[in-house]
Parts: structure tokens; C-alpha cells; sequence
């Protein structure tokens, strides 16, 4: 198939699937319960540290609410990436799909960038969100939010690839949402723990603890090459350092990761042909 | 430093502390010794005494122990506790440089890699001695006064299978000008000798000049007793101008010098090598081989420590210049700059702790910020829309507490000349006080004293609000958008479709 009809197909399929995704609610209803989580663990759990204490240094209480808020949104887009191939090979609509105009790369192109786009609408809403929030508690909204946007669209890439390979090697859809959503939790559960564990006092640790630690330091090293939370990570760290060169870094691996899964996907999607 | 606790402080000081009680207790024995009636055996007795307490002097500070031996032997009780297992091995004893003192710590033959930091000497000696494992306090301990063996040879080091350095030994030893506790200093060959030796002699013309003192003094003593018994015997006074003025005794040297010491003087840029020792006869001595990883921070800037006036035991710290001040109201809080650098936490903790296995272990991918010594002739300058609006010199201050059953305390400035409560005292800390209002969002940062801004030592502030129930109600205007599309959606589609049934 020719370029040229390649990205006709694309851009007609994931047009469609946006405008559907648009219309629906699911994606207004998600983004207000993540909104919502955000404010009330995050952006209000920092505004009463600060007040309580008088005076309080703190990296921008804004920064955490808004990792947390896109990290959820992607999860929720790399989700529905999960969810809509091997519902279509279910349904029985891949079949009919691959009769027409559409092959292998234009059919899982459209996937991706579907949920690509539609994060351009979550970081609409975010920037809305995050900026009326700073401005009534004047928290702030730093320069370094323009990184974290565009860091949070390699993000999602990230996680959409992350959704598409894993809706490509599970043949039923409840099984790819399990494992997706399985897979996610313990990227973010490992997250959670590896930054409480690191931020533990070396000195009350007892050996058991040390242990455990040694354990989840091991593993986060592997971890952060699977894990694409920890690309959006390292990218914040290289924002808060003002390190151009790393936040480059942190795009490229993220750009890296989302072409292997994405080229994986390919290959296994071609091996196990459009038949239910 | 602030974040780690130096082991060695506590052996070495009390070392230190012994000897220097020693140096200023000399006058109470000196004292005991005038009970003597014959003049001159009195004399000759103070003498004695002096001399006697300078020669102890001189061994204790020829005793003193290197950072890496105070930090690493086991004490007499733990000596008596169990039968431990002392294996004889090498081992490197390291005097790592942590930016503010020299740690101590040895590589026992089952650490593979030493740390050290960039930028300056650390001390490294190859030698034998018995080494165990303490599982009381899961740490490796070395048996240092009973045996330590200097193996000699030269440190060859290398980088990528080059030969890149080959150390011999020198002279070494420690410098604390404003004395024990105060900055240390590495003197290095000739100027480690000189500094000692210097050291020593005035140490010795401290003592000469104490003999001095009690005989001055003795005979000072003798001059008022013969006045009192003429005052008493005439019940005339004397006139002022002939009473003598007592001598004044001598201050001992404030500062202190280690004796020197051989050992090999490492300085390297950061980067991972290979170090060995080459024996005499010109082999490598077994067990010697290590890798050597010098590393240097990944950031440098000022970390400020913040005093709020209204909790002043809750100070707490901002190292990153990406951190923002927020405030409720006007608050004034004191802020104490500090050099500070940021470490991985794993190679700065392993540095003066390679003796301990479970020390550092597991934090790799961690990082820590330590501050160092305070930032000196700075000054704050306070600014609002970028203009300077208020600069701030830095100020002692001391906490007063309150008086009576009432708990709280009051944060002066340390004021001794006006201030009669403050004499002969010092000021609770030294640092800059800044009163913001909660008007308008202010910067913080550090100037020298050209005027240009310290790197890293600038902060926001920023006066918080309430938001109340409306942080909650914007999130809700991706429903409401959602709400708005699918009913715009449904009144098309009816439109739609009574249109396709007309």
C-alpha cells in the first residue's frame, strides 16, 4: 500500500474514532474524577501543609497534581487503546476492516493516534484546570509547565504503544484489560514504593528495611526502561534541573519506546492475522 | 555537613577532648604543688609539674589516631563481648574529603570499590591489619592498636588498562585553625611538617610561658600578703598605685595540628579507575587491586536553611532553586545560606562508609543535597517585579526564653554591648531576616559582594489563598463541556432525524 493511501486511511479512521470519542462522556466524566482526585490529594493536601506551617518551601505544588492527572488520563487513553483492538478482532469488525483500504500499519496508526489526539483535548482541559487553580490559590504556573506538556504527549505515546501491543498479544478483550490494567497498577504501585522507600531516613532503617530497599533499587533499575512512567519521570527531573540535554534524552527514549512496542505490535498483529 | 554524622567524631573527640583537659588542667597541678615551704623546691616543683603535663600533652597529641583508625576500632567493650573472628588481611584506611571534614573508613578485602570525591585530597594508605564483622552494629571492624602494618610500595592507578598515576607515599596531616570542631584543613609533605612543628612550638612556649606565669604570680601573691599584713598591722590603706596588677595567665594555642603521617594523597577528576599497590619488589601486592570510582555532584547551588520566627525548632531546608516559599500572611522567618551540592546518595554514604555493608546499600538511584559552610559577605537582596526592593545583611540572633511557667521564646539580635543579658554569651545562629508581606509575590536570592547573584540561590515567594469549595467546582468543567457536547449531540440527532422523516 502507497504512502499516500497509508495516511488517507489513518487520518480518515482516526478522525472517526475522535469524533466518537468527543461525543461521548466517557472522556469528560474521567477527566472531572481525575481532576477532582488531583485537587483533593494533592493540590489541597499542599495548601494545608503550607498554611499550617506558616511558611513552607515546596517544588511547585502544581507539578505532582498535574503528573498524577496526566498519568491517569494516558492510563485511561492506553486503556481504551487496549480495549478497542481486540475488540474489534472479538466483534468480529477487524475482519471486515482489512477488506477495505486498511492494512496492518494504517490500521494500528489510526489506534494511536486516535488516543493521541484525544490527549490533545485531556491537556486543553488540564492547562484550564491546573492554570484557574494556581491563579485562585496562587500557587503559580512556572515556565517548566511548558516541559511538562510536552512531555506528557511522549507520555502518552508511551502508554497508548504500551496498550496497543498488549491488545495485539491478547486475543480477548477482558484479557487485555486485565493484564493492562494489572500491568499499570504495579508500574505505579513500584513508582509509589520506590519513592517511599528512597526518601526513608538511612538511619532508623533496620536490616529487613535496608533489604528491602536493595531489593526495589535492583528492580527500578530494570524498571525504568519497561515502565513508561519513568520516561515522564526522568523527563520532570531533567526539567527541574533546567538539563536540556537529559529532557532531550527523555523524549528520544520516549520516541524509542513507543517505536519498538508500536513495530512489535506490527509484527505480532501480521503473525496472528485479522480472524478472531 | 548536615546530613550524615561523621562516625569518627566521638572516638577523636574524646581523644582530643582528654588532651586538651590536659593542656588546661596543668594549673591545678601546678596549684597542688604549693603547699611546699621551701621556696625554691616550691618553684622547682611547679616546674616539674609543667613539664611533666607538657610532656603528657605532647603524647596524647602524637596519639591522636588517623580519622579512619578512630572511626574503625572497636572499643574495649566490644573487644570483651563474644569472640569475634579477626582475620589478618589487607585493607585500604581511607580519610575521604566530604566537602566539609575527612571521614574515615577502611575497604576490608571483600569491598571492591572505593568512592571518592572530586575536586580534592583524600587520604589512602595500604595496610594490614585484623579485620572482623560486628553483628551487633552489622559493621566490619578493624583491630587497629594491636596491629597495623604499613604495606609499603607505591598506588599505581589506572583508567581503561593506562597506567594514569603512581603515588608514593608523603607526609600528611590535619589542620583545625579555629581549633578541634572548627573547618579542618589537609596540610600535605613539607607544609604538614611545618604546621606541626609550628604547633609544637608554641605549645612548648605556652608552657614556658606558664612556668612564667606561676612564678609571677607566686610572687605577686607573696607582694599582697605582705601589703595585707601591713594594712592589717597599721589599719592604714594603701595607696591604689601600690598594689600590683596580678599577672595574667596564658591562653593555650586555640587552634590544633595533627603529627604527620605517611599515607598516598589522592586527587583525581571523576571517573572510574583502577587502583593497586606495586610492592617493593615490584609485584602487585595480593588483595590490592580495587576499583576506584570518583565521582563529583550533579548540582551546586546555595541551600538555605529557614528559621520561622513563629516555630523556631521547626527550621527546615530549601536546597532546590526550583522550590517556591509559600506563605500564610505576612510571616518573618531567618534564612542561613549554605554551599551546598547534590550527591548520589549511594556514592556519597559508601565514601566514609565502606566498613559498613548495609550503609548506602540500595539507593543508587537516589540523590542527596548537603550543605556545606555557610555563605560568606553575602547579601539578600528581596525583589518585586524584578527590582530590588530591600537588601538584608546578615545579623547574630539569640533566643530568649521566656521567663516563668509560660512556654515560649523571643528571637533577638544579639546585642552584647547594649544588651546586658547577652554578655558572655554567643549568638543562638547568624543569618539574614526576612519580613514578607503577604501583598504581592516576592524573590529571594543571594548576592556577593560585586553584586553578582549566586548561582542556585534564588526562590520565589509566593502568599497563598484559600481557595475553599471553588479548587473542587473547576474540576468539574470537563463534565459540564461533556454535558454541554451530548446535548448539543441528541437535540441534532432528533433534528436529524425529524428532518429525514419530513
Amino acid at each position: 500500500m502507497s504512502i499516500s493511501f497509508r495516511a488517507h486511511a489513518v487520518r480518515v479512521a482516526a478522525k472517526r474514532e475522535l469524533r466518537s470519542t468527543l461525543y461521548g462522556v466517557g472522556l469528560y466524566a474521567a477527566l472531572a474524577v481525575i481532576f477532582l482526585a488531583s485537587g483533593y490529594f494533592f493540590v489541597n493536601s499542599s495548601i494545608r501543609s503550607a498554611l499550617d506551617a506558616g511558611v513552607l518551601a515546596l517544588q511547585n505544588p502544581i507539578t505532582e497534581p498535574f503528573f498524577f492527572s496526566v498519568g491517569l488520563a494516558a492510563t485511561y487513553l492506553g486503556l481504551c487503546s487496549a480495549l478497542s483492538v481486540s475488540r474489534d478482532r472479538d466483534q468480529g469488525t477487524l475482519e471486515v476492516l482489512f477488506y477495505g483500504p486498511v492494512d496492518t500499519i494504517s490500521y494500528l496508526m489510526a489506534k494511536f493516534f486516535h488516543q493521541l489526539l484525544a490527549f490533545v483535548v485531556v491537556l486543553a482541559f488540564a492547562i484550564v484546570n491546573f492554570y484557574v487553580i494556581s491563579l485562585i490559590t496562587n500557587l503559580g504556573f512556572t515556565a517548566d509547565f511548558v516541559g511538562f506538556l510536552v512531555l506528557s504527549l511522549f507520555l502518552t505515546s508511551c502508554m497508548v504503544s504500551f496498550g496497543i501491543f498488549l491488545s495485539v498479544i491478547t486475543r480477548r478483550m477482558m484479557a487485555s484489560v486485565i493484564a493492562f490494567l494489572a500491568l499499570v497498577l504495579f508500574f505505579l504501585g513500584f513508582s509509589v514504593a520506590h519513592t517511599i522507600v528512597m526518601s526513608l531516613p538511612g538511619e532508623s532503617m533496620t536490616p529487613l528495611l535496608v533489604y528491602v530497599r536493595v531489593i526495589i533499587d535492583n528492580m527500578n533499575s530494570v524498571m525504568q526502561w519497561i515502565s513508561p512512567l519513568s520516561y515522564f519521570s526522568r523527563g520532570m527531573t531533567a526539567v527541574f534541573m533546567k538539563d536540556f540535554g537529559q529532557y532531550a534524552l527523555s523524549l528520544f527514549s520516549s520516541v524509542v519506546y513507543t517505536g519498538i512496542l508500536f513495530s512489535l505490535s506490527v509484527a505480532i498483529f501480521k503473525k496472528k492475522g485479522v480472524r478472531r | 555537613m548536615r546530613l550524615f554524622r561523621l562516625p569518627f567524631d566521638r572516638s577523636v573527640a574524646a581523644i582530643v577532648v582528654t588532651l586538651l583537659t590536659l593542656v588546661l588542667s596543668l594549673g591545678a597541678a601546678a596549684q597542688e604543688s604549693r603547699e611546699t615551704t621551701d621556696e625554691d623546691a616550691q618553684r622547682e616543683e611547679v616546674r616539674r609539674s609543667v613539664e611533666e603535663a607538657a610532656g603528657a600533652a605532647r603524647q596524647a597529641i602524637e596519639a591522636v589516631p588517623d580519622p579512619a583508625q578512630a572511626a574503625t576500632q572497636a572499643s574495649e567493650e566490644q573487644l570483651s563481648q563474644g569472640t569475634p573472628v579477626r582475620e589478618e588481611m589487607f585493607v585500604y584506611s581511607l580519610s575521604p574529603w566530604t566537602g566539609s571534614a575527612f571521614g574515615g573508613t577502611f575497604a576490608p578485602k571483600n569491598v571492591d570499590t572505593i568512592f571518592l570525591m572530586e575536586g580534592s585530597h583524600s587520604i589512602v594508605n595500604a595496610q594490614r591489619t585484623e579485620v572482623y564483622y560486628w553483628p551487633i552494629t552489622s559493621e566490619y571492624m578493624a583491630n587497629w592498636f594491636e596491629m597495623r602494618e604499613e604495606v609499603p610500595g607505591r598506588l599505581q592507578i589506572e583508567q581503561n588498562g593506562q597506567v594514569i598515576e603512581t603515588l608514593e607515599r608523603v607526609d600528611y596531616g590535619y589542620y583545625y585553625p579555629q581549633g578541634y570542631g572548627g573547618p579542618q584543613l589537609l596540610n600535605l609533605g613539607e607544609e604538614a611538617v611545618r604546621a606541626y612543628d609550628d604547633y609544637q612550638s608554641r605549645i612548648d612556649a605556652y608552657y614556658d610561658s606558664l612556668t612564667r606565669y606561676y612564678d609571677d604570680q607566686r610572687q605577686w601573691q607573696q607582694t599582697m600578703d605582705r601589703i595585707l599584713r601591713e594594712v592589717r598591722d597599721t589599719g592604714q590603706p594603701k595607696d591604689p598605685d601600690e598594689i600590683p596588677q596580678p599577672p595574667t595567665q596564658p591562653q593555650p594555642p586555640q587552634d590544633f595540628a595533627y603529627q604527620p603521617r605517611q599515607a598516598f594523597a589522592v586527587n583525581l577528576p571523576a571517573g572510574r579507575y583502577t587502583v593497586k599497590v606495586i610492592g617493593e619488589d615490584g609485584n602487585v601486592v595480593p588483595d590490592s587491586e580495587r576499583t576506584l570510582e570518583v565521582f563529583k555532584p550533579r548540582r551546586t547551588g546555595v541551600g538555605l536553611g529557614v528559621i520561622p520566627e513563629h516555630k523556631w525548632t521547626r527550621r527546615f531546608q530549601s536546597n532546590d532553586a526550583s522550590d517556591v516559599f509559600y506563605l500564610d500572611g505576612t510571616r518573618v522567618f531567618y534564612i542561613l545560606p549554605y554551599n551546598a551540592q547534590e550527591f548520589n546518595l549511594f556514592k556519597y554514604a559508601k565514601m566514609t562508609n565502606l566498613h559498613k555493608p548495609l550503609e548506602g546499600a540500595g539507593t543508587r538511584s537516589a540523590w542527596t543535597w548537603v550543605q556545606f559552610d555557610p555563605v560568606a559577605d553575602a547579601t539578600l537582596q528581596v525583589l518585586k517585579d524584578g527590582q530590588v526592593v530591600q537588601e538584608i545583611r546578615q545579623q547574630p540572633y539569640y533566643v530568649k526564653q521566656s521567663t516563668g511557667y509560660a512556654l515560649g521564646y523571643e528571637i533577638v539580635r544579639f546585642d552584647p554591648e547594649n544588651d546586658p543579658t547577652h554578655e558572655g554569651r554567643a549568638p543562638t545562629f547568624e543569618g539574614y531576616r526576612v519580613v514578607m508581606q503577604d501583598d504581592a509575590d516576592y524573590e529571594l536570592r543571594f548576592v556577593d559582594a560585586n553584586g553578582n547573584v549566586l548561582a542556585g540561590s534564588t526562590r520565589s515567594v509566593r502568599a497563598l489563598e484559600q481557595p475553599g469549595g471553588s479548587l473542587f467546582g473547576i474540576s468539574l468543567i470537563p463534565l459540564g463541556v461533556g454535558a454541554i457536547i451530548f446535548g448539543w449531540r441528541r437535540s441534532k440527532r432528533r433534528k436529524d432525524s425529524s428532518s429525514g422523516d419530513e
